[in-house]
């Protein structure tokens, strides 16, 4: 695994006493010392300096984030094996499907399409593969607006549901070369529907999934030299060619030899007649293609705007391994800039994984009921994206609105004591498993869970200061009972502010 | 700190602030505050309202964006010419279905709406609006309209810019407001928070419902957590920055949401919600110097007729609703009204009952004081670029016409050049 070398936590604990012009007194002491000094942290220690820090970081990213229990878990695996663990995810195995048979889902309604998958990102043992479903959600978009959802009717009881059947496609094809997943998805009934393959006929061209396909799917607008990438003539020609593509009654994907237009067609310069595969093998031969697709993935995983070093091994993985998805995204994980300093906190959790990093901190057990309409109030509608874009993510998931939205979603869950969706977090026994007799240990502790410790000191002093207020901290040191107030109001206010705070609304 | 700054603002009267780059959101409330008294260089809006006889006071532009590239061409009809139909075998309106404006144009059928609003003298149609190099990609073309610079270089929206540095008489960012949860590009700035509200109802931070008395003790935990965030990051000062944003404007938004009571009933659909919370925030005075609102769905590439139709009367009889609930709290005077889409469609129409993507299209401004009517020149149906129309008018003309002649705001400041105002602002309005 490469990344930065692990540091020994002494050292570090060393390193801050020296500067701090300490002089030993004693070995139990400095034990002592060095103890309080890695509690504490104080954001003085370097980001992503430990193994722990790293699987914490590898779990926000390449899913959607940990309990205390999958960060043990992981951190035992070691960083190499943990992103082995979650590459692999055909091996490990997953109860999440039999889970969400328990809820009785209606899937053909919106919020329990919603649910379905939002479930899904909060309980599957394979995040990765969500989170790649993720990806290519926001990457090769359908949405209901346009598609539909399945309305059944006496003649016809069970009309297919395009939207969740995309879904699947992008699941078992998470990690599959780019070349299928992209003929697959121009197959697709949802998008054949959504941009308009379907009407796309011989001597009446439809543009737009043409254009999309280059524009947003495969190539961008400009190649890395600043150059166009295609012409509007491509775009043209390109939509001539995927003419007879369509679906049938059954909304089946179906090619209509009769509308397809057979004739010559010229597309990056090339001229022949051309069918809809022929411009997808052309457009995975265009040299800004491995560039387009590595960058997506990096930004996703990583950090925006990555510099041309860091991306060079990444578009190589892609080139050299035939455009395999599996191949690029571990070049990414296991790459230096991946762990590096400019990666941390680098990215803004989107909605669905602040809700559901949330969940997953707090093993919290839910139907998941509402939490749909949560997540659609932050700005983020599961199965129907904005526009063919996707979401734009970065500083855009921060509005007035959607801002309030998070904090007033963290109050929700956190602050649960009888609900028949939801059941109550049980924040005593987290006090006692980790024995939290102080307010000063119970901040740490969950400042360190929740956002690896890496806070200000006024930051960290502000949310003791919280804790302490009202004095209701019982002299005993733990709380007796779940209602004690120091327990049912201080804690759980507590575990609301830190993720209500910046650095949990940051991956 | 912040009572301090605002106490500033107050006292000396100042209209016009610039802000400082890379400071949390409070700290530059400060440095205003500092460069205010100091004299120094001002930012380009004025604020409402604290200047005796200041004939820009009070004002408000609203911008409607019709988003997914609304085909202009069936919007505002060229029913006499046989080109159009022609161009449109199956799509085109006939004439005698168009509301005829005058003998040349008439209105798209579903928008009845517009047409009280052209026979009353408060619509003006400006044709042919465009820029060089046209894209054909949603997101390049909506940038350029969002950022004004076609190049794609700038980084903030033109209307942050606008108003970016004003705030009102106690110091609240809300200059510009957003109808909707998302805001929009053209009012993007990192470091200065915007609202963008879709439901008042849940504008507000929620306690523990257990312990709500707990509940400020709390908030001031919150807030002082965002002031001592590092701040280091990307995200840094937008994080600060929306926080800050979000709880200047709860207070005073619940209190316009509580005393408005609208005159004319709204359709119900969201764009009329969310016209609603506009005239709230117009009627409640809380300074809103720019309004935006987003009605999309206009990418018809097919099935084009039912479509465009269901929005267009959507636009026109929300806008309607709009203008006459602002005409009866007195208000009409003071907004003006001015919608855009990244594009107008293909001039000529596609296999599949749609048009693709096109070039220039039609803007429409509504207003008391504008000179109502044809401006530009409607681009040619003969003459086209490989099936589209060459567009006449340049749309930071458009900008350039609002900025100057309804806002008093330079507007060369903010598009980086000199455009030719277009006059549809009549005497009237620029003072």
């Amino acid at each position: 695994m490469a990344g930065a070398p692990a540091s020994h936590p002494a050292g570090t604990g060393l390193w801050l006493l020296r500067r701090a012009g300490l002089v030993a007194g004693g070995v139990a002491a400095l034990r002592a010392a060095i103890a309080g000094a890695a509690a504490s942290r104080n954001g003085r220690q370097a980001p992503l300096a430990s193994d722990r820090d790293r699987i914490a970081h590898l779990l926000r990213r390449a899913g959607f984030g940990y309990s205390q229990d999958d960060l043990d878990r992981y951190t035992g695996m070691g960083v190499a094996g943990a992103i082995d663990h979650l590459l692999n995810y055909e091996r490990v195995p997953d109860d999440v499907d039999e889970r969400l048979e328990g809820y009785r889902l209606n899937l053909n309604a919106a919020a329990d399409l919603q649910r379905w998958w939002l479930l899904r990102m909060i309980y599957t043992r394979r995040p990765l593969l969500e989170k790649m479903v993720l990806f290519w959600h926001g990457l090769l978009v359908s949405g209901y607006a346009k598609v539909g959802l399945p309305q059944p009717k006496p003649e016809n009881p069970n009309p297919p549901n395009l939207m969740l059947n995309q879904n699947q496609f992008f699941r078992a094809h998470a990690l599959d070369d780019f070349g299928a997943i992209l003929k697959g998805i121009s197959r697709d009934p949802a998008m054949v529907i959504y941009l308009d393959s379907r009407v796309n006929r011989k001597g009446k061209p439809n543009e737009n999934y043409a254009r999309e396909l280059m524009e947003l799917f495969s190539l961008g607008v400009y190649g890395p030299d600043g150059q166009p990438n295609y012409t509007e003539q491509d775009v043209r020609e390109a939509a001539r060619a995927f003419t007879g593509w369509g679906l049938n009654q059954q909304q089946e994907f179906v090619f209509s030899p009769g509308q397809h237009d057979t004739g010559l067609k010229t597309i990056f310069g090339w001229t022949g007649n051309f069918t809809g595969d022929d411009v997808i093998d052309l457009i995975l031969a265009h040299p800004s293609c491995p560039y387009y697709i590595a960058r997506r993935l990096f930004s996703f995983f990583a950090y925006d705007d990555p510099e041309p070093e860091a991306l060079a091994p990444v578009v190589r993985a892609f080139q050299e391994s035939g455009g395999s998805i599996k191949a690029t995204v571990r070049a990414i994980l296991t790459s230096p800039a991946f762990f590096s300093e400019r990666a941390y906190r680098a990215k803004v959790k989107a909605p669905v994984e602040y809700l559901a990093g949330i969940a997953r901190a707090f093993q919290l057990q839910t139907d998941a009921f509402g939490l749909d309409a949560s997540a659609r109030r932050m700005g983020q509608t599961l199965f129907n994206p904005p526009n063919v874009a996707g979401w734009p993510g970065g500083a855009q998931w921060f509005t007035t609105t959607s801002w309030l939205e998070r904090v007033n979603l963290a109050n929700r869950l956190l602050t649960i004591r009888k609900d028949e969706h939801t059941q109550p977090i049980n924040f005593l026994a987290i006090l006692q498993r980790h024995g939290l007799a102080s307010p000063e240990k119970v901040v740490d502790y969950f400042l360190g869970l929740l956002v690896d410790g890496q806070v200000t000191p006024q930051q960290r002093q502000t949310l003791i200061d919280y804790v302490t207020q009202g004095n209701l901290w019982p002299r005993s040191g733990l709380p007796a009972r779940e209602t004690d107030p120091a327990v049912d109001r201080k804690v759980r206010g507590l575990a609301y502010l830190i993720v209500a705070m910046p650095e949990f609304q940051l991956a | 700190m912040t009572m301090l700054t605002r106490r500033i603002f107050i006292q000396d009267g100042f209209k016009v602030v610039s802000l400082g780059f890379a400071l949390p959101h409070v700290f530059t409330r400060a440095v205003q505050a500092a460069e205010i008294e100091a004299g120094r260089e001002p930012g380009v809006l004025r604020v409402p309202g604290e200047a005796p006889n200041d004939p820009y006071a009070g004002r408000t532009l609203i911008v409607v964006q019709m988003a997914g590239g609304n085909d202009g061409l069936n919007t505002v009809v060229p029913y006499t010419e046989g080109l159009y139909y022609q161009h449109r075998k199956n799509l085109g309106i006939p004439e005698d279905q168009v509301l005829r404006l005058d003998d040349r144009f008439g209105l798209h059928p579903s928008m009845a709406g517009f047409k009280a609003l052209w026979d009353s003298g408060n619509l003006a149609i400006v044709h042919g609006v465009g820029y060089p190099n046209p894209s054909f990609s949603h997101f390049k073309s909506m940038d350029i309209w969002q950022t004004a610079d076609p190049e794609g270089r700038a980084s903030e929206g033109w209307l942050a810019k606008l108003v970016k540095g004003t705030v009102d008489k106690r110091g609240h960012p809300f200059a510009g407001f957003a109808a909707g949860g998302t805001l929009p590009p053209a009012l993007m700035a990192p470091d200065y928070p915007i609202p963008a509200v879709d439901n008042v109802a849940n504008y507000k931070i929620l306690p523990d419902p257990r312990y709500p008395a707990d509940g400020p003790v709390r908030q001031a935990a919150l807030v002082q957590l965002y002031q001592a965030h590092a701040g280091n990051g990307p995200f840094g000062q937008v994080l600060q920055s929306t926080q800050q944003g979000t709880l200047d404007s709860i207070e005073r938004l619940q209190q316009a949401h509580a005393a408005y009571q609208p005159a004319v009933e709204y359709p119900k659909d969201g764009f009329s919600a969310g016209l609603k919370l506009l005239a709230e925030t117009i009627t409640g005075d809380l300074g809103v110097k720019v309004g935006y609102i987003t009605i999309g769905g206009f990418d018809t590439h097919s099935g084009q007729k039912n479509q465009q139709a269901r929005l267009l009367q959507t636009l026109s009889d929300g806008l309607k609703a709009f203008w006459d609930d602002l005409t009866a709290h007195g208000k009409a005077g003071d907004v003006m009204i001015m919608t855009w889409s990244e594009f107008g469609r293909r001039v000529i129409e596609n296999g599949s009952n749609g048009t693709d993507h096109g070039t220039a299209a039609p803007q429409f401004i509504i207003g008391q004081h504008i000179r109502a009517g044809h401006w530009g020149e409607p681009p040619s149906l003969s003459d086209l670029d490989r099936g589209n129309f060459k567009f006449t008018t340049d749309f930071r003309s458009v900008y350039s016409t609002v900025m100057d002649g309804w806002l008093g705001a330079p507007a060369e400041k903010v598009l980086g050049a000199r455009f030719p105002v277009l006059g549809f602002l009549g005497a009237g309005a620029s003072a």
